[in-house]
């Protein structure tokens, strides 16, 4: 899937205000677990959505925090009422008993007070318990991420462990050049990695091109993208090597290398 | 729910207020939401999304539907569009931040404003857009898009 045309579809946007069907509201909140691109291009909506919807902002007429606070708060107590007929229903006795009477007030009065007890104590339950899910939902997302982070490393450390993956280290050639750069070459699959970030600064229309020295000529690798940090993987593979070097290139590469432009280059022993 | 008022009542009543152009009308709506999400806080799913956006839907909801009762919907619409942020009396509003706001959102030109505002704050859908600005539905999406990412850059160089 094109993450990127996804995001730029639309249908986030559309998540974020609610007009989406159930389907899709369901589809969105399934590709935001997968994606990490559309997770992030939905938190940046909501916040865009935030700051935007700030400006709107207006003070309420005088008392509308108390009307309003006393309106939530009866909308509570009437749900909880309810226990409370049931209270002298079951009190019943014989009409015009005083005691009795006194006893369905007084039964009244306790359930009244335990409904205000009850009110507030599920009031305070559903606070913490909305805290804690905020918590437990954190904590189920970092565990996520540690997760694919050990997943990743413990990849790396089978690979790392390979007798057939060859660590080679390119050595500089060029005086002025004083970058190491390390090969990893997968001798099982042809697969070549390397980490650019030692390597110098070039000009804008320069690009680094790694090679592969086979059967005594250079055969082109592939060149590394400029703007690219991190771990590259070479676009070709070769199951045999007698050396690597890198040189430096106009952009787009060259067929046969520029060899007074080699800036590193490892003989495999 | 107190703390949900003292952050965002001011904004919340703000957005009735814009949609259902009364006072009165606005306080009900606003009442009448908190209420609602004080009954449905087990529904809110913090996985989902921010408390202010699904609160922010609710609201919007709520001043919709009681514009439609009201039967003003229609009458509304037409001049809603036209009320200019910053012609906004300056009494009704109290912080300093929000000013900020509005006159970074002056800057962004009319036409993009009116999509976003008629988009996120008065709750029109994508397909609703596209038939009142008789606009194709890809260009409301896209415009919508730059537009919301135009303000971005604009507030991004404010702070």
């Amino acid at each position: 899937m094109d993450v990127k045309e996804y995001i730029k579809s639309g249908i986030l946007e559309e998540y974020n205000l609610g007009t989406l069907s159930p389907q899709e509201t369901k589809e969105v909140e399934c590709m935001r677990k997968i994606y990490p691109e559309i997770n992030e291009a939905l938190i940046e909506i909501e916040e865009d959505l935030e700051v935007f919807a700030r400006a709107f902002s207006r003070k309420p007429p005088a008392g509308t925090r108390e009307k309003i606070m006393a309106a939530v708060q009866s909308e509570k107590r009437e749900e909880k009422i309810i226990p409370i007929q049931q209270v002298p229903k079951s009190e019943e006795k014989p009409a015009g008993n005083r005691s009795g009477m006194t006893w369905v007030a007084a039964a009244a009065i306790l359930g009244f007070a335990f409904a205000i007890w009850q009110f507030y104590e599920n009031q305070n339950k559903s606070l913490e318990i909305a805290a804690l899910k905020t918590e437990n939902n954190q904590v189920k997302s970092e565990y996520q991420s540690l997760e694919m982070k050990v997943a990743e490393l413990n990849q790396g450390m089978e690979e790392m462990y390979d007798p057939m993956l060859k660590k080679v280290v390119m050595n500089p050639v060029m005086d002025d050049v004083e970058s190491k750069v390390s090969v990893f070459w997968n001798q099982n699959n042809g697969e070549i990695r390397l980490d650019p970030s030692t390597l110098p600064e070039i000009a804008e229309n320069e690009q680094f091109q790694l090679w592969v020295i086979r059967d005594g000529k250079p055969v082109d690798m592939g060149i590394l993208p400029k703007d690219q940090k991190g771990s590259l993987m070479a676009a070709q593979k070769t199951m045999k090597a007698e050396a690597f070097a890198l040189t430096i290139e106009p952009l787009g590469g060259r067929e046969q290398p520029t060899m007074e432009k080699m800036v590193v280059m490892a003989p495999i022993a | 729910m107190e703390l949900l008022y003292d952050n965002y009542g001011d904004t919340f009543y703000g957005i009735a207020f814009k949609i259902v152009n009364d006072e009165g009308l606005a306080t009900d709506v606003l009442q009448d939401a908190f209420v609602k999400v004080w009954k449905k806080s087990e529904n809110y799913d913090s996985s989902k999304g921010r408390l202010f956006t699904w609160v922010l839907s609710i609201v919007r909801n709520q001043a919709i539907d009681a514009l439609r009762k009201s039967g003003r919907r229609n009458e509304i619409q037409g001049d809603m569009a036209d009320v200019s942020i910053s012609n906004e009396p300056s009494g009704s509003v109290d912080q300093d931040a929000v000013m900020d706001t509005k006159t970074m959102l002056s800057k962004l030109d009319t036409d993009k404003r009116k999509l976003i505002e008629h988009s996120y704050i008065l709750g029109y859908s994508h397909p609703e857009i596209a038939e009142k600005f008789n606009m194709p539905l890809g260009t409301v999406k896209t415009r919508i898009r730059n537009a919301m990412k135009e303000l971005r850059e604009i507030f991004g160089n404010g702070r």
